[in-house]
């Protein structure tokens, strides 16, 4: 007898006799591999899964509340007060603005202003950024940067004082950083009364946004406090300045500044051409 | 005449034993293979599920960013006003806490008694120093302004305060200096003066 014949015989009388445990080893090794191929790395990928659906539920909840935020934001109190916010802290050096109130303060508080001073604060241009730690120097407030001013005003300690006070309600937002008062031709004895004139120089300080705002999709808005609602309505409160920025041109293009018309210029660069030649001529004949 | 062994009758009965034994652990690794069946398909299914959730909120989150960039142009807007107001916040409370100074040192100084130059020194940004110069008129006045100045209820509510350059003018008035801190002040009582009225001088 062979012994292949013998083995395959061995095997037939096994899975003859014993097929129930032939299917028990069957069924064991199916388990095992369906343990191992499918059960766990599917934990895995439910546990990891889970994670991600609850973080992208958070996300979806945040964008929710901005997208609906951002649907209604035209009627908040923010967007309604822009101009007022816009006049208190404009995007650019409010130096015309600033010029415009203060004369009309001094006209209401009927203060004459004798000199006024100014320095042009931090000039950068758009490939020249200003460094924040050259502008943190000279701002108390980060992202704001001063245009100072020095003025001075004459008038009676009750004007002076009046025109003072006008000072904290007007727009753009200023801040005196210096006053000096002197009385004009009054000896001692007259100082603080109300006939006595004043000199008073101050040193203004105005302010214009420079800060670079980012904003990413994912980021939320930022909330309006309830103490920031009566900050809006002191704001709104502020006199505003008359100037208006000039937006045309009036004249422009229409008339020659030089009185020269066009044909004038044609007929004298023909004139110009021929004394040329003439000359180049002569040049040669010589 | 001889007896007959049957041995085929012994393996038999064995082999049966082993049968039986063999159908009962059939039963038992049925059972067990049935239970890793049904957790299969149960994983699947919350894989799935799961799989399905995560692309609809996907979908979904992708639709609500479209939505918000396409309202980019007022988010903008929103965020410089907000930030601008946050800055003038930070101002306005600059001019309040000076004002406020100011306010203290006018209402009890009374009305012989000038501030004559006043400087607000931010060049140490956590306490800012207001710099008063107050002239008085008189030595009386100006005995006046010193008491005020020592005084407890001053050096409670700016601690910190000192005075410097006292000096006589030709004209016969006296000048003092006050170098007021800001950052270091109690905050005031509801009954002060100088949280009612804010004027500037």
């Amino acid at each position: 007898m062979k012994p292949e014949s013998s083995l395959t015989n061995q095997i037939i009388r096994l899975v003859t006799l014993r097929r129930d445990f032939m299917l028990t080893l069957g069924l064991l090794a199916v388990g095992a591999l369906l343990v191992l191929f499918v059960i766990l790395p599917q934990i895995s990928g439910i546990l990891d899964l889970s994670q991600k659906v609850a973080a992208a539920q958070k996300i979806k909840t945040n964008l929710e509340r901005k997208a609906i935020l951002l649907e209604e934001i035209n009627t908040t109190p923010l967007f309604a007060q822009q101009e007022s916010i816009d006049a208190a802290l404009p995007s650019n050096k409010p130096l015309a603005e600033l010029l415009t109130i203060l004369s009309s303060e001094a006209q209401s508080a009927a203060v004459s202003v004798t000199k006024v001073n100014l320095t042009p604060g931090l000039i950068s241009t758009s490939s020249a950024k200003i460094k924040p730690s050259e502008t943190d120097t000279t701002s108390p407030v980060e992202g704001v940067q001063p245009l100072k001013i020095e003025i001075t005003i004459l008038g009676t300690f009750a004007q002076v004082d009046s025109f003072l006070n006008r000072l904290d309600a007007v727009a753009p937002v200023v801040l005196v950083t210096n006053l000096r008062l002197s009385e004009q031709g009054k000896d001692a004895s007259q100082l603080n009364s109300s006939a006595s004139n004043f000199s008073a120089t101050l040193t203004l300080d105005t302010y214009y946004f420079t800060r670079a705002v980012a904003s990413a999709v994912e980021q939320e808005l930022p909330d309006v406090s309830a103490q920031d609602q009566n900050l809006l309505a002191e704001i709104a409160s502020f006199t505003r300045s008359s100037f208006v920025l000039p937006t045309q041109i009036i004249g422009g293009g229409i008339g020659d500044v030089f009185g020269l018309t066009q044909a004038d210029i044609e007929n004298a660069l023909v004139q110009q051409d021929v004394v040329a030649t003439t000359s180049a001529t002569k040049t040669l004949g010589q | 005449m001889a007896d007959t062994i049957n041995f085929l009758r012994v393996r038999r009965k064995k082999l049966t034993k082993t049968q039986a034994q063999d159908k009962k652990i059939l039963r038992v690794v049925m059972i067990i293979f049935g239970i890793i069946v049904v957790s299969a398909s149960l994983s699947s299914g919350v894989f799935f599920f799961f799989s399905q959730r995560r692309a609809a909120l996907q979908f979904a989150e992708e639709q609500l960013r479209s939505r918000i960039v396409s309202q980019e142009s007022a988010e903008k807007t929103y965020v410089i006003l907000a930030s601008k107001l946050t800055a003038l916040r930070e101002l306005l409370q600059l001019r309040q806490d000076r004002q406020a100074a100011i306010s203290f040192f006018y209402d009890r100084l009374g009305p012989d008694i000038i501030l004559q130059e006043i400087e607000y020194d931010r060049k140490t940004a956590a306490t800012p120093v207001l710099n008063l110069a107050i002239r008085a008129p008189e030595i009386f006045s100006f005995e006046q302004v010193k008491t005020i100045a020592t005084s407890d209820e001053v050096n409670q509510t700016y601690p910190g305060i000192s005075s410097s350059d006292i000096t006589r003018n030709a004209d016969g008035t006296y000048l003092i200096r006050l170098a007021v801190p800001l950052g270091l002040q109690q905050p005031p009582s509801p009954s002060d003066p100088a949280t009612l009225e804010v004027p500037s001088l």
